[in-house]
């Protein structure tokens, strides 16, 4: 990067950090340190939902996504705005009234301490260790491209963000977030005004368009039922409404940034906001990877992005079979770019192009094969799964974005981390302050204890994902089983809410039991079927539901408002 | 906690939240919730649209 890169660069986060301490400055005690006195605007915490949901990984990795696969990943967030609905009509509600800090919270007022404390448990283990991988994943591929040094660029990364969550709490992260959302849809836009810009002279939108469309990478429906394969049109539907119920419904990080609204009108605008930007959001940043791949007719690709990646093969005794794939792709690019030009050159001439969409379409398949191929010598070698999606944009960027824009991409993908983690570890903070601390151990306090504890949680917290992050490289599958523990309870944790709020007389013992039955459900289903991660929120759930209801008939413990339990916070 | 817990914890939604207030420019909640669904459905649609008009190959 050159000093103007730097330059804007610090610039952002000098002016985002400053501005964030600046809105948080009337904050008061602990309702202000984790809900901002509920009072901030629905559509600062609308971008704040989107800035959460969206780490840099969603922009980097997706991006690469697209490269390989083309616009099928669309398809999971068919669902959301359907699930945006079911949650301002049944979840927003519920919480608003309850004057809750946690959703967890929530739970011991409906049904007791047990189920609460699972719950709470079940999301500080999984975020706990996601909050690393929110600063590892984006850190390891910074560090790879730009040469920096991985450790350094975690360290930075999570101090900046530790500092200000700190000091300003939930209001500090929300007004960073809408910087931060701000600054990712800008970095959208250019990113795709670069690569229309990057494309040869001649090549316009429509003939774009039309390259990608040969290898029917704008393909965004499959009809297809097949269980097995994630990303369908029924798998985004079914799988993926009962994944944003659970995610926007049931996890604090989420749950937590529409409690700061003032009225339960605005903490529904809020996520109402997200129904609609989401999809188009998406689009946009997977269209990016489909322009890449349009982009690469042109310029010849490395056959693997990661440079770590090729190193190792590198010196190892797949090393000429890696050579000979790198020939090939190298020749086979060439000949597929001719095939392109005459191809456009004949279009253009109004003649029948369909010849040339045949042998295009043919080296576009074996390019593909070429990768992959190159992929599985990776795999062999580091004895790990390549991911090298993650590369692809920016590995563009570095190479073909100008001097000043690039500084800004590099801060937006630095954004889009830390606007994730930094809403992770103000909800672990407060789920660790709220449904443990003060639940537990120490339920008479003042306000300024509550508050000291609630810094020294963040704190804590920062330092165990940066701390998760710095060894994360040396963990290897771990971090694929940490991605997936999500999927294992989140449906289940959705189930236990359906039941609180919709199922009248479920007791404290029949969530509890119905909680442990749905889990157990999802790990059956996960070791004896092959079908798509994204169903398993539905299992989860429905068996919660079904077992919960029957045990609670079972047991006829009544079970009406307030359960078993009641809330210690109902008497303070 | 300067947050109390009040009144049941499995209480309704009353109906003061859903009825005919104006949000922007929907009449009312259940307008604005219509169009979120006849959005999804409308984007499904598009896509749809998409993936059979912008589908070139040959093969």
């Amino acid at each position: 990067m050159t000093s103007l890169d730097w330059g804007v660069f610090a610039l952002y986060f000098v002016g985002v950090i400053g501005f964030a301490l600046y809105q948080s400055r009337k904050n008061e005690g602990l309702e202000g340190y984790f809900l901002g006195n509920r009072r901030l605007p629905w559509w600062a915490i609308g971008l704040s939902v989107m800035a959460t949901q969206a780490s840099a990984i969603t922009f980097i990795g997706t991006t690469g996504q697209a490269f390989d696969d083309g616009m099928e990943f669309i398809q999971f967030y068919l669902a959301l705005p359907f699930a945006m609905v079911v949650l301002c009509l049944v979840f927003v509600p519920f919480f608003y009234r309850a004057r809750v800090f946690t959703a967890y919270q929530y739970l011991e007022q409906r049904f007791d301490a047990k189920t609460r404390s699972l719950t709470g448990l079940l999301f500080l283990l999984s975020r706990g260790m996601g909050a690393g991988i929110i600063l590892y994943a984006p850190a390891i591929v910074l560090s790879v491209i730009m040469g920096w040094d991985e450790r350094l660029t975690i360290m930075v990364m999570a101090a900046i963000t530790i500092l200000y969550t700190m000091v300003g709490g939930i209001t500090a992260v929300i007004w960073t977030d809408v910087v931060q959302m701000l600054m990712v849809f800008g970095g959208i836009a250019v990113a795709l005004v670069a690569l229309f810009a990057n494309l040869p002279a001649d090549v316009g939108l429509a003939e774009a368009v039309y390259i990608g469309g040969i290898q029917e990478m704008w393909q965004s429906i499959d009809l297809s039922w097949d269980l097995t394969n994630t990303y369908t049109i029924w798998s985004g539907l079914l799988g993926g409404f009962f994944l944003f119920l659970a995610y926007f419904g049931t996890d604090q990080s989420q749950v937590q940034r529409y409690l700061t609204a003032s009225s339960l009108k605005d903490s529904r605008l809020s996520l109402i906001f997200s129904a609609f930007l989401k999809v188009p959001m998406q689009f946009l940043i997977l269209s990016i990877g489909v322009l890449l791949f349009v982009f690469y007719h042109f310029e010849q690709p490395p056959l693997v992005f990661s440079p770590a990646e090729v190193e190792a093969v590198a010196v190892s005794d797949r090393a000429p079979d890696f050579r000979l794939l790198e020939d090939e792709q190298a020749r086979v690019h060439g000949e597929r770019r001719a095939a392109t030009l005459e191809m456009l050159e004949a279009r253009r001439g109004g003649e029948d192009v369909e010849v040339w969409q045949g042998r295009i379409g043919a080296y576009d398949d074996r390019l593909g094969e070429l990768r992959t191929e190159a992929k599985e010598i990776v795999e062999e070698v580091r004895g790990a799964s390549s991911n090298d999606v993650n590369y692809v944009f920016p590995t563009y960027i570095i190479s073909y974005i100008p001097t000043g824009i690039l500084g800004l991409l590099i801060a937006v993908i630095f954004a889009a981390a830390m606007s994730s983690l930094d809403s992770e570890i103000t909800a672990l903070s407060s789920a660790t302050v709220i449904d443990f601390y003060k639940r537990f151990f120490k339920r008479e306090a003042s306000d300024a204890h509550y508050l000291l504890v609630s810094r020294i949680a963040t704190l804590f917290w920062g330092l165990f994902a940066c701390g998760f992050a710095l060894f994360a490289g040396q963990m290897g599958s771990l971090i694929e089983a940490v991605n997936q523990v999500g999927s294992f309870f989140y449906g289940s944790i959705l189930g236990v809410f359906l039941l609180a709020f919709m199922v009248k007389r479920t007791t404290g013992t029949g969530a509890f039991l119905g909680l442990i039955a749905g889990m157990s459900t999802v790990l059956l289903v996960s070791l004896t079927t092959e079908i798509s991660y994204l169903y398993y929120n539905v299992a989860g759930a429905v068996t919660v539901v079904a077992v919960g209801t029957l045990v609670s008939g079972l047991t006829g413990e009544g079970g009406l408002s307030g359960g078993e339990g009641e809330s210690a916070e109902a008497h303070s | 906690m300067s947050g109390p817990v009040t009144g049941d914890a499995q209480q309704p939604p009353s109906r003061d939240d859903e009825g005919e207030e104006r949000i922007g420019l929907f009449p009312s909640w259940k307008s604005l919730y219509t169009t979120v669904v006849v959005y999804g459905v409308a984007v499904i649609l598009i896509l749809y649209i998409l993936t059979i008009v912008l589908g070139f190959s040959s093969r």
